[in-house]
């Protein structure tokens, strides 16, 4: 203790020698002057200055306090503050109403300032605020400066401690503007400069103790309060403290205390929105301020709502320990906590657990089993009774009778949704989806227990241990929820009975049943039995009891059908009998209709299923999300794809279709009154399907990333993300798990000795897919080899199957798969491009071709025909002119322009068209691109136009994927890329997308690094990535992105003027790392001038072999970019670039 | 005709064709395609350029590129190419304009900016002959412009030109960067290609 205020003392003096004389206020004071001449006499006598000090402070408040009691001060100030503002009218005004604006501010002036220290005194006692004298952490909140010395300049936070350092304008403009106006544009400039970091860490964590209320001057005059930080509890399952109960010590208690003015009924009201904490540092300031008042409490209280619209989003860092900012663990934690995630992983170990038991004991032969039995069904409805509270309580002997409910969180702000309420509390209204305050309003005695997992796991299995005992065909519906089809086995309400005493002698719980001849009845009839009941609806009975029946008790009636049948009359089932199939079907679409139909005459078809093949594996959160920047979000996606992996992983599947649902803000909504709930938000989904069925995290995430930009979302709107993984097979298996659909594209398939299997599989698989015809036209006319070329129609397609989005990997792996095929002399096997084929189609139409049912020649793969039987051999043979069985040689065209020439490439091509194919599919439609006719002035040119269908099976090259030609052999790479550079000068592709598509795959390619989007936003965001990395490495790219970040010169002409930093700065080591880095950097710089800026594609290849000449690392770069640069050009003109 | 100064209201689409007129000329002059004496220099926004003094000369380019002028304000043309080619009609040098003119604002665009940009287009022609080696003799010329779409039936009757079969390259060739720019309401680029073959260097 002595130590600290003998180091805090000797700050004191630091200050106050810094403070010119007579500056500081009651320097002249007789006290004062008096206690400073002990000072001089006796510097070292520690513990009586300690007590001198402590005196003079007090004195200085007493002095202060009457101060701002003198009215005669007002005159001066007025005329101080109309001197320093431009508004000097509104400040008159604002005088005449006393307004005390800063009221909770208590700043601390350092130094020379614009108005003066003892202006600002004044204008302090004038608004309601506090001028202190004396620097000290606790009761200062802002520092005012106009100057600063470099030394603390260097280091601002040995100066503020964290406190905001503010120019002196602050208070006048604020006084101006007639509230408190944010600091943040009035920092200090050097410090906002030179210390970005410094920066964001202060506006996120002090800007919402003072300055995120703009509050409207009403509000403030009505509840004259400290505006002052707010911070959120939200710790899941933080101890319930009593409201009263001010916090003294920790920081989860709320300080929501009375002043004077706000009362509490009132505060009550606006406590929905309002979070209140005060966390360690607002606690003590909040205290320091108020000694210095002379009250007792403080108060906390931030209008969130207002503050959300108006502030916007940055008081997220009240939010960060609860969001996924911040807190790295996000998923994980929340899943921990997560009754609905309990339920999806019970699902998980139920299926595992009795799975392979159903598989064995009935399985398929059900449906057999079901038919032959002619004995009335029975089905039983097992629904243990409030089971989370229920299990909890049959621990807890003294809650027994008492109302409890379950919650993931017992805070004291009562957010947390109840989960599941007992009986006793559904007595006094307290539902499950309650929030826990309104609960509690309800029923104060309410009892809030967290969850058990573990116990509501055993239980759940020994409730199916005794199901399963009694019945061979158990659905489960929820970890205690179950049908149990009992046809056949007795009498059914024997059977309920038994198991219900069985269930509560093994958990001590309390089950109820409901028995009838089908689900929806036994459903029913639990309804009626619960809690704690049987009861069975025979079927004379069920006319009578759905009559009763009203219909939004119907499983499967909503709130919103609900409400649409009450519209039509309909209130009860009885009403809907009157009402025809046709009707309801017609009003409420045609499955709705025809359930309302069957179930208000308590029909229900739907058999008591067992375990279902589980179609999917994902994890969605939608609790407290909310990002600030990019990042973030890619962060959260980084655990979420973890999370869905290992999830893959456990199951022992693996998916191909990945779905990224995103949750979005509803346009012009607030913040959720659930705290960090999704609120009211849009939703969206984005799928892609991979090529093989993959549980690599990576993968999932460079996929959900890439979805996840293609949303294109401002990510502070997103309140929930989810990751879902479908299409799914067993690890090993290799096997659909749907099976048999021909969902899976494997070789396998290819080779089913089924003909018409073999040309559909064989004709570009992505037509399939996206639900084309296909016609194939044969040409008659036989040139080298045989051409024939296929001419898609485009059907209107029905029902399209979501459309894959390729992506690298996946082009990889068909690749993979397709060279496997290739090894067995495939060679023919052409995917010919919506453009190619339009124009094919119009030279084939000379040529008269017969239109057949068959894939063109190119298509087939020899090595499948090879593999069939000879008979159906024969019959290929027949049809395709005995030239089926020979390679077909691939040929150059020759000058012949008018005739379509199939130049047969090998199957990596066809692959790389595929792809395209696929991708492109997506603009299918709208991009037809049609061949240009180029124009000519003089006659003497103009031949006819004439179509020259080279190698009319490449796709444009626009629509390559740069990765999968970087994929292939070197030789067939500089044949492919010859033939694109012909194709290319005979006829231009106009298509503006040509840049983009190729861009976009390479951009999605490195998306694993983050490296992406390099060069967007101004300043580019490289230059924030690199700018502040500490990283030695980094120091070629740091160096760069200094000199970037303010220019608005062209990359390459910063590039020069760094240059020789570029070459000096390089370390003895490159690692791969930077090399990637600089690489993409400039790759993608490439990419975006390539279309509109050759000169500068050309520069900044100049400088790079410049810096190449001297630096390891950018020689590397260099070559390893070049050719990129080259094909890129190639691509986009056709030629080479002279560099 | 001759040499227009802007008028202020900037239509870029005009200027754009002016300017286009200008660089032929100058083009011309520059790779030598006339003898020297049929140009004379003038002054172009600022910038001294060579002009053809032949009448029918002067009426072919204006003509072709004042006709052109109707795409360039629509936006189809995409590129405007002079190709040339030696006597045995294959191509030898192929310089290329690609426009990509961009929704303007209704205040119109400063001439001033236009033509503070397009004057380094003027240089860098005027100079073109430091990175492109010489013409062999007797060597013609031709424009063929390039448009977005075979937009044909845009295209009305009394239009003098003419569908062109495209000279391209029957292998690779090399291109070089003449002058970009990249603004608002404009993105140009003039680069020419060549063949690979002949000593491309100095």
């Amino acid at each position: 203790m002595a130590g600290e205020e003998k180091e805090e003392e000797s700050l004191k003096r630091k200050k106050v020698d810094n403070v010119p004389r007579g500056m500081a206020w009651g320097a002249q004071s007789f006290a004062s002057a008096r206690i400073s001449s002990i000072r001089e006499k006796d510097p070292s006598s520690v513990s009586d200055f300690g007590r001198y000090m402590a005196e003079k402070r007090r004195k200085l408040n007493v002095q202060y306090n009457e101060d701002s009691s003198n009215k005669l001060l007002n005159n001066a100030t007025a005329a101080v503050a109309a001197l320093h503002s431009k508004e000097g009218q509104i400040v008159v005004a604002e005088i005449s109403t006393k307004s005390r604006i800063f009221n909770g501010i208590s700043i601390w002036v350092d130094g020379f300032t614009v108005p003066t220290h003892q202006e600002l005194r004044h204008l302090m006692l004038q608004y309601g605020g506090v001028f202190e004298n004396y620097f000290r952490r606790e009761l200062v909140t802002h520092i005012i400066c106009s100057t600063l010395p470099d030394s603390k300049i260097k280091n601002p936070r040995s100066l503020s401690r964290g406190l905001p350092i503010v120019k002196p304008e602050w208070i006048v403009d604020s006084i101006a503007a007639g509230r408190v106006l944010s600091w943040a544009p009035y920092q200090l400039q050097r410090i906002a400069l030179e210390h970005p970091n410094q920066r964001t860490l202060q506006s996120a964590y002090l800007n919402p103790k003072l300055d995120h209320c703009p509050l409207p001057l009403d509000w403030r005059d009505n509840y004259p309060t400290y505006s002052n930080m707010m911070d959120i509890d939200l710790e899941p399952r933080s101890e319930l403290l009593a409201l009263e109960n001010v916090p003294t010590s920790d920081n989860q208690g709320p300080s929501s205390v009375q002043d004077g003015a706000v009362n509490f009924t009132l505060l009550e009201e606006d406590l929905k929105g309002i979070e209140v904490k005060a966390d360690e540092c607002s606690e003590t300031e909040n205290q320091g301020v108020l000694e210095s008042h002379g009250k007792k409490d403080s108060v906390a209280i931030v209008d969130r709502s207002k503050r959300n619209t108006g502030a916007g989003y940055s008081d997220a860092a009240a939010a960060a320990t609860h969001s996924t900012l911040g807190d790295d663990n996000f998923v994980q934690n929340y899943f921990k906590s997560s009754r609905l995630h309990f339920i999806g992983t019970w699902r998980n170990r139920y299926q595992s657990r009795y799975g392979s038991f159903n598989d064995n004991s009935e399985g398929q032969d059900q449906q057999v089993f079901r038919a032959k039995s002619g004995s009335d069904p029975a089905v039983i409805h097992i629904d243990m009774d409030c089971f989370f509270v229920a299990v909890v309580v049959r621990d807890r002997p003294e809650l027994h009778d008492k109302p409890v409910a379950v919650c993931h969180s017992d805070s004291v702000r009562g957010s947390g949704e109840i989960s599941s309420a007992n009986y006793p509390a559904r007595a006094f209204g307290v539902r499950a989806g309650m929030f826990v305050r309104d609960a509690k309003a309800k029923c104060p005695d309410l009892e809030i227990v967290p969850y058990n997992f573990e116990a509501y796991e055993q239980v759940a299995d020994k409730v199916y241990n005794i199901l399963h005992h009694h019945c061979g065909r158990v659905q489960a519906v929820s970890c205690d929820e179950a049908f149990l089809d009992v046809t056949d086995q007795g009498d059914p309400c024997q059977i309920a009975s038994v198991i219900r005493s069985q269930i509560f002698e093994a958990t001590r719980c309390t089950a109820s049943a409901g028995v009838s001849k089908n689900k929806l009845l036994a459903r029913l009839a639990t309804r009626k039995a619960k809690p704690n009941g049987l009861y069975y609806i025979a079927p004379s009975e069920v006319e009578g009891f759905m009559d009763e029946l009203a219909v939004e008790d119907l499983p499967g009636v909503g709130w919103t059908l609900k409400e649409k049948l009450k519209s039509h009359n309909l209130h009860k089932c009885s009403d809907l009998l009157r009402v025809s199939k046709d009707f309801l079907q017609r009003e409420f679409g045609v499955k709705t209709g025809d359930m309302l139909w069957s179930y208000a005459r308590g029909i229900d078809t739907r058999e008591v299923q067992q375990a279902q093949i589980r179609k999917s594996i994902g994890a969605e959160v939608n609790w407290g999300v909310r990002f600030l920047v990019p990042e973030d979000a890619h962060r959260f996606l980084v655990t979420l794809s973890t999370e869905v992996a290992t999830r893959l992983q456990t199951a022992a599947v693996k998916g191909r279709t990945i779905t990224l649902k995103v949750k979005r803000r509803k346009e012009g909504s607030g913040e959720p009154s659930k705290f960090m709930g999704c609120g009211v938000c849009d939703n969206f989904s984005r799928s892609e399907t991979v090529g093989y069925a993959t549980d690599s995290q990576e993968i999932l995430l460079r996929v959900a990333k890439q979805l996840f930009n293609s949303f294109a979302f401002d990510v502070r709107d997103v309140r929930g993300v989810g990751l879902q993984v479908t299409r799914l097979e067993a690890v090993g298996s290799g096997q659909s798990l749907k099976g048999g659909q021909g969902q899976q594209r494997a070789l396998k398939s290819w080779l089913a000795p089924e003909i018409s299997k073999v040309m559909l599989d064989e004709s570009a698989p992505a037509d399939r897919n996206s639900g084309n015809q296909t016609i194939i036209h044969r040409s008659t006319e036989p040139l080298k080899t045989e051409a024939g070329e296929s001419i898609p129609v485009k059907s209107p397609a029905l029902d399209v199957p979501k459309l894959p989005l390729n992506t690298s990997a996946q082009d990889n792996n068909d690749l993979h798969a397709v060279f496997t095929a290739a090894e067995s002399g495939m060679r023919n096997f052409i995917a010919p491009d919506t453009k190619d084929r339009i124009q094919v189609g119009r030279s084939s139409t000379k040529a008269a071709p017969p239109p057949t049912n068959l894939p063109p020649l190119s298509e087939l793969d020899p090595s499948v025909l090879a593999s069939l039987p000879p008979e159906i051999l024969a019959e290929i043979r027949e049809v395709y002119g005995e030239l089926a069985a020979q390679p077909v040689v691939s040929s150059k065209p020759a000058k012949n322009y008018l005739s379509p020439v199939a130049v047969m490439k090998g199957a990596h091509k066809t692959k790389t068209s595929e792809v395209s194919n696929r991708v492109d599919r997506r603009e299918d439609g709208i991009r037809r691109v049609l061949p240009l006719e180029p124009l000519t002035e003089r006659g003497e040119s103009s031949r006819p136009p004439s179509v020259r269908p080279e190698i009319v099976a490449l796709p444009p090259a626009s629509q390559l994927d740069p990765s999968v030609m970087s994929a292939l052999p070197l030789s067939l790479r500089r044949e492919l890329e010859q033939e694109y550079k012909r194709q290319q000068v005979k006829k231009p592709d106009k298509s503006t997308l040509r840049v983009s598509e190729p861009e976009k795959l390479c951009v999605e390619r490195c998306s694993s690094t983050s490296l992406e989007d390099l060069w967007t936003g101004t300043p580019p965001k490289w230059v924030h990535m690199f700018k502040e990395s500490q990283d030695a490495e980094f120091s070629n790219l740091c160096v760069l992105a200094e000199h970037m970040a303010g220019a608005v010169r062209p990359f390459s002409v910063v590039m020069l003027s760094v240059l020789p930093h570029l070459s000096n700065a390089c370390s003895a080591t490159v690692s791969q790392k930077v090399i990637q880095s600089c690489m993409e950097l400039i790759k993608q710089y490439v990419q975006q001038m390539i279309a509109c800026d050759l000169e500068e594609v050309c520069m900044i290849m100049r400088v790079l072999k410049r810096v190449a000449a001297k630096s390891q690392l950018w020689r590397v770069v260099e070559d390893l970019i070049t050719p990129f640069v080259q094909g890129i050009v190639g691509e986009c003109y056709g030629g080479h670039l002279k560099i | 005709m001759g040499v227009v100064r802007l008028c202020d209201r900037g239509d870029v689409g005009e200027l754009v064709c002016e300017f286009l007129e200008v660089c032929i000329h100058q083009l011309l002059c520059v790779r030598e395609l006339y003898p020297q004496e049929i140009f004379e220099r003038r002054r172009y926004i600022n910038t001294p350029v060579q002009w053809a003094r032949h009448p029918d000369l002067r009426e072919y380019i204006h003509s072709a590129v004042t006709n052109l002028q109707p795409w360039v304000q629509q936006g189809v043309v995409d590129k405007v190419t002079l190709l040339v080619m030696n006597k045995n009609r294959t191509l030898e040098e192929k310089f290329v304009f690609s426009f990509g003119l961009k929704q303007l604002s209704t205040a119109g665009v400063p001439a001033q900016h236009l033509e503070f940009a397009l004057r380094g287009f003027l240089l860098k022609i005027s100079v073109s002959d430091s990175f492109l080696s010489p013409l062999p003799p007797d060597c013609s010329w031709e424009l063929v412009t390039y448009l977005k779409s075979s937009s044909l039936d845009t295209i009305n009757k009394d239009q003098p030109w003419v569908p062109a079969d495209d000279e391209g390259w029957d292998q690779n060739f090399i291109m070089t960067s003449m002058k970009s720019m990249r603004s608002s309401y404009l993105d140009m680029q003039l680069y020419v290609e060549h063949s690979v073959e002949k000593p491309t260097d100095e």
